[in-house]
């Protein structure tokens, strides 16, 4: 199994000051984690999730983690690909050249957006944000192949055209794809691409997925020149020595994770200024509760929340279920920077190696 | 360890209580559900095969690299031509003992009844398993009972490596009932009526209970029969006042015209058929000692007492207070009425809200193409389900607490595919953004919602 970070660049109540900081702390936060042996650091693409997600331009985030770390893979991903968002041509040429920088550490995943907020932010056509998607896919990975590069497709008319840098892994950095159900994952895999979940759902859930998956990968007809057959979740996760402190912190974070997300994704509207959500911590008798249900029956495996002991019951679970990485969901907005680091360190020391 | 299990009827009532606690099981890697219907319950690691007991090659192959079988499936109040009432209940029971047998099933439980002893008039004793089963003819339920117990003493005899533990429980009672003779009772229990005449102490066990026995008798490598009955059957007028229900007395001839009734609207296809000699037993007080289960399968019934069983029965069923259900009638003509999700495409759900409680119910939610319908009842099979006290369902719907907070603490239980995680928040976030806002429809979701929690459930 191997462990990577997840970055929302999610922030509660920022200020221009506290919004600066925390991709300052962000990067402190890749740096440790690549010394103590995590696998990649994960960033997404969204705009204008206030709050939610601070994550718009993360190829620049990325290069200078590339640039301050040593072995730590760069995620890029999921990049959004209708492309109003971006031009399959600026995508392939900034996933090559970080490749080049970061000397053949990427990972590239790719998604449609499925925030209100953003599609309509960017003018997209929604009835088309799946076809506009694949067909990005399918000619990104050419676009790193051919030495002159054409096509003319149902949204793209791009005529000979020499598309530069290439990038240095072989036969090009492995691709990603984002999804949330079976039948989703299913089709990730027949595309040949890795699969990145949300980690929602109980575990006999999660193993189905992978089963799906799998099957679907080990039949794929892949659109690059290679097939990942990688199965990623992200769970929310804040480990510490101190169990209670952990959930106390964890909890809350997490709630916040999810409080924002609903708002963004279920609303159906366009929120702006301070999201109407809960940033405090659970109250005792629920704090309790939520602490009682880690690992219970029935209970989801979404959270890795809590000491060593607890999280390395969690992994395991995961683990059981098929997973090949964990995309840690560590920065949370809510939980200070300090208890990040404190818990990028337990997690690496303490449960990390028994997984590896 | 037992990784494969196969369940005949696990979509029936005893059957969906089995499944639950073999889901839960972390052990249990793939459960196969054989029954005529789909289930009611959602998992990665459950399958279903629509499937008759009366195909012998079906369960053969259905079996095979099986650790372990429940035999649930039994036609029970269904009034059907004996001839085919017996080739399901005995020839199909045979049917599943031999594939299992031929598929080196290792533990077979099968769910017998107190029905297989018959009427013991002459007894005078409490009936503990060593009492001689007596076939009753007059009952084709009670005949084939004792049939397939008859069956299984000769089998067992030639098949000795397969361990068969055979569970006798009375009536089951449950949250749901799963057929028309339970459903009738639920309906007069609702109202406050004790639907039961005469005098006889009725049995009865929380279907639960039996599921939890047979889930132990697997793990017990159990063989043998065992009883699971409530303790202290109580006398219809003394369970009456303990309750506190009203007496509901139906004069037998009255019970035999309604019966008539019901067999004459089942053939014209619009009711299932009840055989009316379920309405002939009685008459006979019956006591059973469940003592062998407690001490060798260390069986302890949630609901130990009759009393027990009926009180956790109006603790749990919806009843009949329908504001939920009017509730959730409002919001889906709304969702009708109002504009799609734009963006929104393919089909999310069906989900399975399952809201505990008097005053609750079960509701089907789908969004086809941003489109949100909500109806009652249980999808076969669910996508997924969201399981909460309608209490709860109140204090997010008036913003007292929030899902996500819910889901942390498990106070909501969300399983299989995320349609649930989002359809049940995504109702909720809309009532929100609706009852705050200006205007009729604004105004009209407020008042919806006071009636929806107005005072409390009866």
């Amino acid at each position: 199994m191997k462990f990577s970070l997840f970055y929302e660049m999610q922030i509660s109540r920022p200020t221009r000051a506290t919004e600066a900081e925390m991709f300052h702390n962000c990067l402190a936060q890749a740096e440790l984690a690549d010394k103590l042996g995590y696998h990649c650091i994960w960033e997404v693409e969204h705009h204008g999730l206030y709050e939610y997600s601070h994550s718009s331009a993360p190829e620049i985030f990325l290069s200078f983690v590339a640039a301050r770390t040593e072995n730590v893979r760069v995620g890029h991903g999921v990049t959004l690909l209708p492309h109003r968002y971006n031009h399959p041509i600026r995508i392939a040429e900034r996933v090559a050249t970080l490749d080049v920088l970061s000397g053949g550490r990427v990972n590239w995943g790719s998604g449609k957006s499925s925030s209100l907020v953003e599609q309509q932010a960017f003018e997209n056509d929604l009835d088309t944000l799946h076809p506009q998607w694949l067909e990005a896919l399918e000619i990104i990975p050419r676009m790193w192949r051919e030495d002159v590069f054409s096509f003319k497709g149902r949204f793209f008319d791009i005529p000979a055209t020499q598309v530069v840098p290439k990038p240095v892994q072989e036969p090009h950095p492995p691709m990603f794809a984002a999804c949330s159900r079976p039948e989703t994952a299913a089709a990730v895999g027949k595309l040949g691409l890795g699969a990145l979940n949300f980690a929602f759902g109980t575990d006999d859930y999660l193993a189905e997925k992978v089963t799906e998956y799998r099957r679907a990968v080990a039949s794929a007809e892949p659109v690059g020149e290679a097939v990942t057959d990688h199965f990623a979740c992200t769970p929310a996760t804040l480990v510490l020595a101190d169990d209670r402190k952990a959930c106390n912190y964890g909890f809350r974070g997490a709630r916040f994770f999810l409080e924002s997300l609903h708002r963004y994704y279920l609303g159906g509207d366009r929120p702006t200024g301070e999201l109407d959500v809960p940033r405090d911590f659970l109250a005792d008798d629920e704090l309790d509760e939520a602490m009682a249900q880690r690992n219970a029956v029935g209970s989801q495996v979404s959270n890795i929340v809590g000491d060593p002991v607890c999280a390395r019951e969690t992994v395991a679970r995961l683990a059981a279920a098929g997973v090949d990485e964990l995309i840690l969901v560590m920065q949370m907005g809510t939980v200070p920077h300090e208890l990040v680091m404190e818990s990028i360190r337990t997690f690496g020391e303490e449960v990390l190696p028994d997984f590896s | 360890m037992t990784r494969r299990v196969a369940v005949t009827g696990g979509s029936g009532q005893l059957g969906t209580q089995v499944l639950r606690r073999l889901i839960d099981d972390r052990e249990v890697e793939r459960i196969l559900d054989l029954d005529r219907l789909p289930p009611l319950l959602v998992s990665g690691k459950l399958e279903y095969r629509e499937s008759d007991i009366r195909d012998r090659d079906g369960l053969r192959e259905a079996f095979k690299g099986c650790d372990a079988v429940f035999h649930l499936a039994f036609a029970v109040t269904s009034k059907l031509p004996p001839e085919v009432f017996d080739a399901i209940n005995v020839g199909g029971s045979e049917n599943v003992f031999r594939a299992a047998a031929a598929a080196d099933v290792s533990q077979i439980v099968y769910c017998s009844s107190t029905a297989a002893y018959g009427v013991v008039t002459d007894l005078g004793h409490t009936i503990d398993e060593s009492t001689p089963l007596r076939c009753q003819e007059d009952f084709p339920y009670a005949k084939a009972k004792y049939r397939v117990e008859k069956f299984l003493d000769d089998f067992e005899r030639e098949n000795p490596q397969v361990r068969i533990a055979r569970l006798r429980p009375p009536v089951l009672f449950g949250r749901d009932f799963g057929n028309p003779l339970g459903k009738t009772l639920a309906r007069s229990l609702a109202l406050g009526w004790l639907p039961l005449s005469g005098d006889d102490p009725l049995n009865v066990v929380w279907d639960q209970d039996v599921a939890d026995a047979a889930l132990l008798a697997l793990r017990r490598q159990a063989r043998g029969a065992f009883n699971l009955c409530a303790e202290e059957p109580l006398a219809p007028a003394e369970l009456a006042r303990v309750l506190g229900l009203r007496r509901q007395r139906i004069p037998k001839p009255l019970l035999w015209l309604s019966m008539a009734v019901m067999s004459g609207l089942a053939r014209l296809g619009l009711t299932e058929a009840v055989d009316p000699a379920w309405s002939r037993q009685g008459g006979v007080a019956m006591t059973f000692s469940s003592a062998r289960a407690r001490s060798e399968l260390g069986w302890e019934p949630s609901c130990p007492t009759v009393a027990d069983v009926f009180r956790r029965y109006l603790e749990v069923a919806p009843g009949r207070d329908r504001r939920v259900a009017s509730f959730f009638r409002f919001l889906d003509r709304a969702a009708r009425l109002g504009p799609p999700r734009p963006g929104a495409s393919g089909t999310l759900g069906p989900v399975h809200l399952c809201l505990t409680g008097p005053g609750g119910g079960d509701f089907i939610l789908i969004a086809e193409d941003g489109r949100l319908r909500i109806r009652e009842g249980v999808p076969r099979p669910p996508k997924s389900a969201a399981t909460l006290s309608v209490a709860l369902w109140r204090d997010l719907v008036l913003g007292k607490t929030r899902f996500p907070t819910a889901q942390m603490t498990g106070k909501v239980r969300l399983e299989g595919d995320p349609s649930a995680g989002f359809l049940v928040p995504g109702i909720l976030t809309r009532i929100r953004q609706e009852s705050s806002a200006k205007g009729f429809a604004g105004r009209l979701m407020r008042s919806q919602i006071r009636r929806l929690t107005k005072g409390e459930a009866r």
